[in-house]
């Protein structure tokens, strides 16, 4: 692995990544283009009752199986990837490719969608994700709803233990870039209500 | 068309409380008015009726993990005279979209039911947060504030992982916020009371019981039930001259505003 990329599987170690405060998690190819930088300074890990750094399973003790997060991280990274390489087709000429990408995100999501126990925050973003390309209408999603989908990967990637109050900012982010994020069965249910 | 609109509960809700299309759809028809009017009154009948419903079938939902069962439950529950849909046809309607695709680790029926659930579940989460905490915003002003109603907001329980609420209905002990006012128009009182007469409908009888106690027992407590049960009348008696009453229910609101000389707009989710 390259000293530039950050691994999940071996954390931080003693250094800060300088771009940002929040905690890094970067795979693929987004990593791999990333010019990353490091400061050496010491890590200010959370500490115990003890003094001793609390562990992730410590920090997030429901969270103890990390080899799912890995697994999970890896599909928001591959449909975040497979939704950018759609652009690479114009829909009105090349639709069956751009259309076989935007599919194949969402088989990558649904896969995603089975570690919905990682959080609420994390289940929410991905099924809204999963029902935006669901529900899309044919020549969709634009170039700039799929940058807004592409934002809330990184935001879930960048940190997947979001509460479920925060992912709603990110879903009426996809909601204003136009997207039907609810599953179309909900009409029916709710329809239940006559009122 | 009159430029500000008073709205009933039908209106709200569908601004809040449905799925997306037609959240935006009610949005939009109430900003084409250059001011628009909710009463708290509202906000108390939404808290009683579509927010409880959906709260309700978030629970269920979350419970049954099955969206069979609990589309089974809505049926058998909750009267819905015009409904033909079966759980069988909604859970084709919503695997329709996965067709083609790979339903990961789903690989039995029992397991894409399972799955589909709590997809429904997370969406409907999302519309009953949002709903209560926008319910201030669908209009330019909130009017006829209800001190009596302690407006709770909806959470979850993180002990029973159910969602609740706090108390919504009013202290029954207390005389109506509204109900001295209303004492002090018995022509208004009469002219709803000549509107309901002969009605044998179940809102109507409750509706003339609550004017009967205004009319004829004014030292009598106007409690939280007879609150409810006024209903469309509330609207009629309430909505500013200059303003009309914007609904999807039309044919119960017409009546009644009429008679007291105030002007109905209908409110339509699909074009006919």
């Amino acid at each position: 692995m390259s000293d530039n990329v950050i691994s999940i599987d071996e954390g931080r170690g003693s250094q800060t990544f300088v771009g940002s405060l929040r905690p890094q998690v970067i795979m693929g190819a987004a990593a791999a283009a990333l010019p990353a930088v490091f400061a050496h300074v010491s890590d200010t890990p959370p500490l115990g009752a003890s003094g001793v750094p609390l562990s992730v399973q410590q920090l997030y003790p429901e969270q103890t199986d990390d080899s799912r997060q890995l697994k999970a991280l890896n599909l928001l990274e591959r449909a975040r990837i497979t939704l950018l390489d759609a652009l690479n087709f114009d829909p009105s000429g090349n639709f069956l490719q751009f259309d076989q990408e935007i599919m194949r995100a969402r088989a990558i999501l649904l896969r995603a969608f089975m570690y919905r126990d990682i959080g609420e925050g994390y289940a929410a973003v991905v099924n809204a994700v999963i029902w935006a390309l669901a529900n899309r209408k044919p020549g969709l999603p634009s170039r700039r709803q799929i940058n807004v989908i592409s934002a809330s990967m990184e935001r879930l990637i960048s940190g997947p233990y979001i509460h479920f109050d925060t992912s709603m900012q990110i879903l009426d982010d996809l909601e204003e870039a136009d997207l039907d994020i609810e599953p179309p069965s909900l009409d029916i249910l709710i329809e239940g209500y006559d009122g | 068309m009159a430029d500000c609109c008073y709205l009933d509960t039908t209106v709200l809700i569908e601004a809040l409380f449905k799925t997306g299309r037609r959240r935006r759809k009610a949005r939009v028809a109430v900003q084409g008015f250059a001011k628009s009017l909710l009463p708290v009154y509202a906000i108390k009948e939404m808290s009683a009726g579509a927010l409880s419903y959906a709260m309700w079938l978030y629970n269920r939902l979350s419970e049954t993990h099955s969206m069979k069962k609990t589309y089974d439950a809505v049926t058998s529950n909750i009267k819905q005279p015009n409904r033909v849909t079966t759980s069988l046809e909604l859970l084709q309607a919503t695997s329709e979209a996965f067709r083609g695709a790979d339903f990961a680790d789903a690989r039995t029926p029992a397991q894409t039911d399972r799955m589909l659930a709590e997809m429904n579940a997370l969406a409907l989460r999302r519309i009953i947060v949002n709903g209560w905490r926008n319910r201030r915003k669908v209009t330019t002003d909130v009017v006829q504030e209800l001190d009596c109603f302690p407006e709770n907001p909806p959470y979850i329980d993180e002990e029973l992982r159910i969602m609740t609420m706090g108390k919504s209905s009013c202290p029954s002990i207390r005389d109506c916020h509204y109900a001295s006012e209303l004492r002090k128009r018995p022509d208004d009182l009469n002219s709803l009371l000549q509107v309901l007469k002969g009605s044998t409908r179940r809102e109507d009888i409750r509706r003339r019981k609550a004017l009967n106690v205004l009319t004829r027992t004014p030292k009598r407590s106007f409690d939280n039930d007879k609150c409810r049960w006024l209903g469309d009348a509330y609207f009629a008696l309430n909505c500013p001259k200059n303003a009309t009453i914007l609904t999807s229910n039309q044919r119960d609101h017409k009546p009644l505003a009429e008679a007291l000389g105030k002007s109905v707009t209908e409110y339509k989710w699909k074009e006919e």
